[in-house]
């Protein structure tokens, strides 16, 4: 028996042993989650678009402020 | 080492605008998914606990944790890493439950697997041979392998093992199982 033929029986063997639970499982009423819950853990976290957007903005802020104080202090 | 790459199962392709018809509470979305990957996080939480019914409820309560989470799912390309990751979590609470069960000697005396609703014989006795001589990782491996239609290298990333590793296991635990097999079979 080669290695295909062994890998063939075992993939029919486990869709044998499979039970059918997508009806049971999507009567099944859950909470939608927060994203803190332990089964995510060690997956990518969604970022927070605001958070993003307004550090961003903040950094520029801060940037122009500096240039604008460097351009102000070699004019003077 | 001779490394072979059977051909035979196509990997899963699954289309990641199902994570987020999910979260809107389409059925169908979940159906799909569902039928697509069981026999994967089936194979994989079998090959992790060893016992049909805690791969039975593993599997249930990984499928209710994608539908809770699913509204958060952001496409990475990589949608059976993020199935994988929560299972992982799932049969890693399974195990905590267990040994909090025996630290306070609660009998919990785990069932041994019984493959005795596999109707074709030959496909029977190739699972059986494969829990009952090959390790832990090599089962997981080379049934990964063979209900997946993954490469190894996407194995080896899914498990978290370096590929030499993932290959040497796979290699030996054919060989192995081939060697029974062959008593078995002849």
């Amino acid at each position: 028996m080669n290695h295909t033929t062994m890998e063939l029986h075992i993939k029919k063997a486990i869709s044998t042993l499979v039970p059918d639970l997508s009806k049971q499982i999507w009567n099944t009423p859950v909470e939608k989650a927060t994203g803190t819950e332990w089964y995510l853990d060690g997956l990518p976290k969604a970022r927070n678009k605001t958070k993003t957007t307004l550090r961003i903005f903040s950094s520029l802020a801060a940037c122009l402020a500096l240039c604008l104080v460097s351009f102000l202090w070699v004019d003077m | 080492m001779a490394y072979d790459e059977p051909p035979q199962t196509e990997p899963v392709e699954i289309d990641e605008t199902l994570f987020a018809r999910i979260g809107n509470g389409e059925p169908d979305a979940f159906c799909e998914l569902y039928y697509q990957t069981q026999n994967i996080i089936y194979s994989y939480t079998l090959s992790l606990l060893r016992n049909q019914c805690d791969a039975e409820d593993t599997l249930q309560e990984t499928y209710l944790k994608i539908r809770s989470a699913a509204h958060l799912y952001r496409p990475f390309g990589k949608p059976m890493a993020w199935i994988f990751t929560i299972a992982r979590n799932v049969c890693l609470m399974k195990f905590r439950q267990q040994k909090h069960l025996s630290a306070m000697n609660i009998e919990n005396v785990p069932e041994p697997l019984d493959f005795s609703q596999i109707e074709d014989r030959e496909d029977r006795v190739v699972l059986e041979t494969a829990f009952t001589v090959l390790t832990e990782e090599e089962v997981r491996i080379i049934v990964l392998h063979a209900v997946s239609g993954l490469k190894h290298r996407e194995i080896s990333s899914l498990l978290e093992l370096p590929l030499s590793t993932v290959l040497s296991k796979y290699n030996r635990g054919i060989k192995k199982l081939r060697k029974q097999l062959e008593g078995e079979f002849s």
